[in-house]
This record gives C-alpha cells, structure tokens and sequence, in this order.
C-alpha cells in the first residue's frame, strides 16, 4: 500500500514539474486514484482477498484525505503565515503596524480566493453577482451545520 | 459469520474510531465550552485513540494465527486513525480560518448573489489581517512593541518556512497568490 502511495506521489511530482494542472486537487485524485486501483486489480488476481482489498482501500483513501489536505497549504498563501514571514523578514526591528495591513491586500487575501471559486464549479458569476452552484450550496451546508452544531460564529 | 463480522471490525476501526472521535469532540465543547475548540479537538482525539485500541484488543483475542499479520493490519489501522483525525482537525479549522468557506458562507446568506464590492464590503483584507493579528498575539507567535510588531515564538515560523520549501519543491515557486 505504501509502494503504491510512493509510486502516485513520484507520479504527482512528475507530472508537477512538466506542468501545473489548473484543477490541483481532481489531478492529484486521478493520480492517486489511479495507480491504487492499478494495484488494487493486481492484488485481487494474485491473492483473490476483498477483505484485503478494502482494508488497503480504506487506508490509502485516509492518507490521500491526509495529503491532499496538507497540499492545500501549500495550493495557497495562508494569510497567517504570510504575516509571521512577513514580520520576520522586516528582522529585530519589526514590522510598522500600517506596513502590514498595506502589503496584505483584497487583491492578494480576497480575489484569488474568489476566483478558485470560480474554477471550482463552487460559484459563478452572474451579472456581476456571485452565486453558488449547487455544488457550492451543498458543500458550504455541511460547514454551516457542524459550526450550528457547536455554536461557533462565522470563520474567516 | 462471525469470521465476517470479525474482518470488517478489523477493516472499518478506524472510521469507527473517528466517528468516536466527532461525537467526544462535539459533546466536549458544547458541555466544557471554557476548555476551548482546540482542546475539544485534542480530548476527542484521545477518546477516539483509546477507542481503537480497546478494538484491536478485542480483534487481538480472535487472531491467534499469523500474529504479525493482525500486528501489520493494526500499525496500518492506527496510521489510518491519525491521518483521519488530522483531516478532522483540519476541517474544524477550515469552518475557523478558510477565506473559501467564509465567502460561501456569505454568499449562501445572500437571496440573490453578491457583486464584488458587497463581498468585499462583507469579508476583507483588513478583517482577515485584524483576526489573524489577535490571535498570533494571543499564542504569543509576535509580539506588538512600540508600534511595531516582532517575532517572538518561533514554531510557526518554521512552519512557515517548511511551507515555503514545499511549495519551491512542488509547485517550484514561494508564493502563489501574487
């Protein structure tokens, strides 16, 4: 199981270093996806085990979940570590307050959050309006009833 | 059957240990709300531990033979708990700090949509830096000193800079919003 993530990951690196996909996350799946059901296939021909074949499923399904979470962070620029690197570049003297707010602005925190929307069939624009796909609805009423469920307000 | 019973037991523990995990973390916070989200998270996470080596216990009785196959199938199920509860967390702080997840949210408020400048007007850059600022303050990562603000614990710098090396490793660039 872990040959085969190995194997999808030097894959994923490959492929990343030809060239970017414009939708990370779905490649990275196809990727993943693909070379587990490759051996998946192979595994089932030599040993014949469901039971095996879905404990490896499970597994590798929970580490791709682990990975492409932590890819992510590094898909975007989080605003949190953006501003420690930022204040840390500026050395012992530190950072002025408005230098901070100035260099981290809606065109670098807030526009490109909303064109991954865009790119995601999450959103879409409508004369000038931004509105949710169907696909965008369902996928923010699951945050909305667990942050519901703990009383917590909104994020951001 | 029982064999059955037994061999999906072994497949499905860590997903039943999670689902532990979810119910000890939510009951947690809403009864101990003075503990905080991430020590709701933390508690969670041990009860769903525990849960999943009581399970392995249990399976342990029923694998007599070929003992280090059940020792392999159980590191395996225990890495598959870790990598899951780690999603966990991160889902519970994708609903706290994700701009995505905030402007659905906006928009899932909205009756009819949301131009550009109603977003902005809503959800900014000077509100994502403000509660950003507060809480690198309250974890003590800067300190703000005459004006000015500083490092002071390092542990999220070095993951900052760890970021950084991934992203020159894998996307070869340090930065990608530009």
């Amino acid at each position: 199981m872990l040959i085969f993530f190995l194997l999808a990951f030097t894959i994923h690196l490959i492929v990343w270093k030809i060239k970017i996909p414009r939708k990370q996350t779905t490649a990275i799946l196809k990727i993943f996806y693909g070379i587990l059901i490759v051996g998946l296939v192979s595994l089932w021909f030599n040993y014949g085990n469901i039971f095996l074949i879905l404990h490896i499923f499970i597994i590798y399904s929970a580490l791709l979940a682990a990975y492409i979470i932590t890819y992510t962070a590094i898909e975007v620029d989080s605003p949190s570590l953006v501003m420690i690197l930022t204040i840390s570049n500026a050395g012992d003297k530190g950072l002025k307050k408005d230098k901070l707010f100035t260099s981290l602005t809606d065109e670098l925190l807030v526009i490109p959050r909303l064109r991954d929307l865009l790119r995601d069939n999450l959103a879409y624009l409508e004369y000038n309006k931004y509105k949710l796909t169907s696909n965008g609805q369902t996928f923010i009423k699951i945050f909305i009833f667990y942050r519901r469920l703990l009383k917590l307000p909104k994020g951001g | 059957m029982d064999k059955i019973i037994i061999e999906l037991l072994n497949i499905f523990s860590s997903i039943i240990a999670l689902s532990i995990n979810v119910v000890a973390q939510i009951i947690n916070f809403r009864i101990f709300t003075k503990l905080g989200l991430l020590k709701s998270i933390f508690i969670g996470f041990i009860v769903g531990l525990l849960s999943l080596l009581l399970i392995e216990y249990y399976l342990s009785i029923f694998y007599k033979v070929a003992s280090f196959v059940f020792l392999f199938a159980s590191v395996a199920n225990l890495l598959a708990y870790t990598a899951l509860g780690y999603c966990y967390f991160h889902f519970i702080n994708l609903g706290e700090t994700a701009r995505r997840i905030r402007i659905l949210s906006e928009l899932y408020e909205s009756k009819n949509g949301l131009t550009l400048n109603e977003i902005l007007s809503k959800y900014n850059a000077e509100e994502i830096v403000k509660k950003r600022a507060v809480r690198l303050l309250h974890n003590n990562q800067i300190v703000f000193h005459e004006g000015r603000f500083l490092i002071n614990k390092s542990i999220l710098l070095i993951i900052a800079k760890t970021i950084v090396f991934l992203k020159i490793f894998i996307l070869g660039k340090s930065q990608v919003d530009n």
